[in-house]
């Protein structure tokens, strides 16, 4: 675990080199822009974070296994975090840029949902009358959620067509010199490491919390 | 095959049988529904082409109520009576028991909404008859996609605390496609668009109807098990 | 530079500066609880597996 944690450490530094010194001034968005790396790289990371839910999910209902839940739980913790500072990140981003905090285009509507799924996520583990069956019922929200992101991608970018928006969101990715992606793809990877760091501890804090339970019940006989 | 549909007939009228003795659901999804309704005449009082352009979101928002309201319930009855433990130990497909109350849910739903469309047809000063057969088609596969998850959602969340909110917390994000379909499609009817314009938002209502009628049928029984 | 615009600069990396280091002092707050549960619990086995000192 501390060869990850350097790792991280001197990965994001790294990155945080690239994105201050390295990579160049917009054009035209100035040094505003570079909110990019962190926005952009925090979607990639809790797009990835939902996908390991539902292969957590997908895993613990097939098998049972306790690993497989603990993986979902933790992937949609820190999934959560990584969203959150996607939307934070985001209309910071864009009032200075466009003007306005947030619009319903289509990008910002799914990160919405993508956000709303990981708190329904979280909300049906803390709430649970019996935790016992907490890990299959969160399997199957999991499941759920995940088959309806496509479907949510498909349907908020039909309508945003239907309603063309007066502010159009020229992604930063049409496009950019390779210095910046360059400095994209570090920064990417970067949280990458450091969302697998996080879920690493994760699980190692869900496997000490089985441990007690064992201990416990042993105890208790 | 039979013997499936058998069994889901049996619980489904179980459903309506209990409904019928204290109409309780219905009751209240049928007041919640027209309370919206009246509440939006009154907040926005729209005039003329305004009721053109209001009708579909104040329709599905009162849909949307009153199926939250009409989901809890339908779960909370059987929580009451350990009803659900019952079911469980039937040795039937658990996904049979997802159908029945789905059918049962629908039916329910289907008839607040024609009482919430009746009152805002005469509130609003609103003719529904032009584009009425469409219209029914969108509102049918709408509520559908609608309760299939509603469904198979208050189930979940009628095993937590605080149930009542984490029903709509769960379904919220998981609806919106539905929701969009179900406002662009009728909009588009009810506007008087030719069925080409709205076809691909009728076809997404079903899409999604299958899809999650399926799905949850394949997950109930993992609902259900203790 | 005077840019006017980089106050969000600043706001964005910040904040999300701030919620990492909330989320990693929530985890370790975690992570002592844990230690010290297990180290109860531990101490409770071991005393329920030594026999007292007054039975001989």
């Amino acid at each position: 675990m501390t060869a990850h944690a350097i790792l991280t450490l001197a990965w994001l530094l790294v990155a945080l080199y690239m994105i201050f010194i390295y990579a160049p001034s917009d054009v035209n968005q100035g040094n505003v822009y570079r909110i990019m790396y962190v926005h952009v790289s925090s979607g990639w990371t809790a797009m990835i974070a939902y996908f390991l839910v539902f292969v957590g999910s997908v895993w613990y209902v097939w098998k049972r296994s306790p690993s497989a839940d603990d993986m979902a739980y933790a992937s949609a913790e820190v999934g959560f975090i990584f969203c959150s500072c996607l939307l934070i990140t985001g209309p910071l981003w864009a009032k200075p840029i466009w003007g306005i905090w947030w619009t319903w285009d289509a990008r910002l509507t799914l990160t919405f949902v993508l956000w709303l799924l990981f708190v329904a996520y979280l909300l049906v583990r803390s709430f649970f009358i019996n935790p016992g069956r907490a890990a299959l019922l969160s399997a199957v929200v999991g499941i759920i959620g995940f088959v309806d992101v496509p479907i949510d991608y498909m349907a908020i970018r039909w309508w945003r067509t239907q309603h063309p928006q007066p502010v159009i969101m020229g992604g930063p990715n049409s496009g950019l010199p390779p210095s910046m992606e360059a400095t994209l793809f570090i920064s990417a990877g970067a949280f990458l490491c450091l969302f697998f760091y996080l879920l690493r501890q994760g699980l190692r804090l869900a496997e000490a919390r089985r441990e007690i339970g064992q201990l416990r019940r042993q105890l208790s006989e | 095959m039979m013997r499936s549909l058998e069994i889901i007939w049996v619980l489904f009228l179980k459903d309506l049988r209990l409904e019928w003795r204290r109409r309780e659901t219905i009751a209240s999804i049928c007041v919640f529904g027209i309370l919206v309704v009246f509440l939006l005449d009154f907040a926005f009082a729209p005039a003329g082409e305004e009721s053109l352009r209001l009708m579909p979101g104040v329709l599905w928002i009162a849909f949307a109520f009153a199926g939250i309201l009409g989901f809890n319930h339908s779960f909370a009855a059987e929580r009451e009576n350990a009803c659900l433990e019952g079911l469980r130990l039937a040795p039937i497909d658990p996904g049979l028991i997802y159908l029945a109350k789905l059918l049962a849910n629908f039916l329910f739903l289907a008839v607040a909404e024609a009482a919430i469309v009746f009152a805002a047809s005469l509130w609003y000063n609103f003719s529904f008859l032009p584009a009425f057969k469409w219209f029914v088609v969108i509102v049918a596969f709408g509520t559908l996609g609608y309760v299939a998850v509603g469904v198979m959602f208050g189930a979940v969340a009628s095993n937590t605390r605080m149930r009542e909110v984490m029903l709509p917390v769960l379904q919220f994000p998981v609806i919106v496609p539905i929701f969009i379909g179900a406002i662009e499609a009728t909009t588009s009817a009810l506007k008087g668009d030719a069925p080409g314009q709205f076809a691909s938002w009728v076809r997404l209502l079903i899409a999604f109807s299958v899809i999650f009628v399926v799905l949850s049928f394949l997950l109930f029984e993992y609902v259900l098990e203790e | 530079m005077a840019d006017p615009n980089n106050k969000f600069l600043f706001i964005a990396y910040s904040l999300v500066w701030i919620v990492f280091m909330l989320y990693a002092w929530v985890l370790a707050r975690r992570q002592s609880k844990l230690k010290r549960d297990l180290e109860e619990l531990k101490s409770k086995t071991m005393l329920k597996d030594t026999p007292p000192p007054h039975e001989s």
